[in-house]
């Protein structure tokens, strides 16, 4: 992480802040927001594995499974997880950002 | 009405589907769980895309309390402080007076979200619905009207009405979806039949605020003749409070037995546990060695040898017979990262289940009790897994933890 640029959290946080939000308010959107964005991944990783990549990565050690499930996910959907996550994150916020401002018109 | 109806059975069909691959796949499931709440996590906390146009020189100025309770780096639980200027926060404050444009913007971007191609919308059931031009996005009209009515019963909720009257919500619900019905066609008049998915999409956006603001208005009116109560359960349910709080108000309620997937017994789990499957009592995914490692090179540097001698009571680094020096030597090649050092921790937390299952739930038990030493129980937990003392935090300093707890993920 570059510890000199702010984080998608601390952006999120700023904007959320900026329009007033307490703390308590800020805590529940940033849970929301990750939830969120776990449960899109979750189902993603999921539906996006074919049975029998499923079958195959169930009987693997369960050390081996995560590497698995990266490596079939990305072979299926030409992205990582974690770009996907990224992704998500940015329309999010970005969404976010943007409705502020038309609020504010 | 055949939307909804069509609408649901989508839904469940694929909350079936979901259901059944878990049930078979459950090793497989297990780790996708871990594996979404971490990417989920290190998305927030990636840098690299400015998404404040504008603002992050001012926003970089502006500092922002890493020692806090919304601190999910773990940062203050590894006691790494930084440079604060802002005040302790305050979670006591309500929630009632959140500006309404917040909402209204937020629950627009979760539409522009919904809406990306990468979301769980089908994109062939937007090809299928831009081809026959009036066909409507049923998943998408049932999640507006979802989204309108979950923030409506939030704003309300925070106000202090609740209801419990699933009467009234199907009510609204579908006095919502015929609205959504009602733009879509709309939509599908205005607009040619292969533009008909992206029009509707945006009109969404545009009408979200309007359908929470009638929904809220629908649900005051038939609430009209109900008691509308402020509930204490809200107190607890808001926030993660007090641990003693929310034991007592699960006491209260008769819950001996935490129901782990449960959200009230997550957010319990959540803040003590933070790090255990006290389901198995195993130590599981979310936590890595070198986790591990900081908390406890934390507990040794600061010299918190209550957190220690309860991981130690507990069975952890059992048979090692390490001295001092020898343990802080053996945590900071964890904390470097050196595979054998890692290997051998996994031995110990993992493959041995080190915290034995019945030895955490004895103490979660106990704590729940309010017997003489619940008291103590309560610390060890809190010691054992946040390294800090009951009451000081409120967020877990890990929220993929809290998520993961919280929705069952």
């Amino acid at each position: 992480m570059n510890e000199n640029k702010p984080t998608k959290l601390d952006q999120l946080i700023h904007v959320l802040r900026s329009k007033g939000l307490n703390d308590q308010q800020i805590q529940e959107v940033v849970v929301n927001v990750n939830n969120m964005t776990a449960e899109q991944l979750y189902n993603r990783m999921f539906m996006e594995l074919t049975d029998k990549d499923l079958d195959y990565i169930e009987k693997l050690p369960e050390d081996q499974i995560q590497a698995e499930v990266v490596k079939r996910f990305k072979l299926a959907t030409n992205k990582t997880p974690e770009q996907l996550a990224d992704e998500m994150i940015d329309t999010f916020i970005s969404g976010l950002v943007q409705g502020l401002e038309e609020e504010k018109k | 009405m055949e939307r909804t109806t069509r609408a649901t059975a989508l839904a469940q069909t694929k909350a079936t589907e979901l259901n059944s691959l878990r049930e078979k796949y459950q090793k497989t499931h297990k780790v996708i769980r871990g594996l979404a709440s971490g990417f989920a996590v290190g998305g927030l906390l990636s840098t690299g895309t400015d998404l404040v146009s504008g603002g992050i020189e001012r926003f970089t100025a502006t500092a922002i309390p890493t020692e806090s309770p919304l601190d999910p780096t773990g940062s203050a639980a590894r006691g790494v402080v930084g440079g604060l200027s802002e005040p302790p926060i305050d979670l006591t404050g309500s929630a009632a007076n959140t500006p309404p444009e917040v909402y209204g913007a937020a629950r627009r971007a979760v539409e522009a979200w919904a809406a990306n191609p990468d979301s769980s919308i089908d994109p062939e059931t937007l090809r299928r619905a831009a081809e026959v031009g009036k066909e409507v996005n049923v998943q998408a009209i049932d999640g507006t009207a979802n989204r309108g009515i979950e923030q409506a019963y939030k704003i309300l909720e925070q106000s202090g009405i609740t209801t419990n009257n699933q009467e009234i919500v199907q009510q609204v619900q579908e006095s919502i979806l015929h609205k959504a019905e009602a733009l879509a066609n709309q939509v599908a008049e205005k607009t040619p039949p292969d533009q008909f998915a992206t029009a509707y999409r945006e009109a969404l956006m545009n009408e979200l605020p309007n359908l929470e603001t009638v929904a809220r208005q629908e649900i005051i009116e038939k609430l009209a003749g109900e008691q509308l109560t402020k509930t204490a359960e809200r107190t607890v349910s808001r926030g993660f409070g007090d641990s003693f709080t929310i034991l007592d108000y699960f006491k209260e309620k008769g819950i001996n037995d935490i129901d782990l997937k449960g959200p009230e017994g997550a957010k319990v789990y959540g803040t003590l546990a933070q790090g255990l499957d006290l389901t198995s009592g195993e130590h599981i995914n979310y936590i890595s060695p070198a986790d591990w490692a900081s908390r406890l090179e934390t507990a040794y540097k600061v010299g918190d040898n209550f957190a220690l001698k309860t991981f130690f009571e507990l069975g952890g680094l059992e048979g090692m017979n390490l001295s001092n020096a020898e343990l802080m030597s053996f945590l900071q090649q964890l904390y470097n990262g050196e595979p054998a050092a890692i290997e051998q921790l996994n031995q110990l937390l993992v493959k041995r289940g080190i915290f034995e299952s019945e030895k955490i739930n004895a103490l979660v038990q106990d704590a729940m009790s309010k017997s003489p030493t619940s008291q103590l129980s309560l610390r060890k937990l809190h010691s054992l897994f946040q390294w800090r003392q009951p009451g000081v935090l409120n967020l877990p300093a890990n929220p993929k933890l809290v998520l993961g707890y919280k929705y069952g993920l």
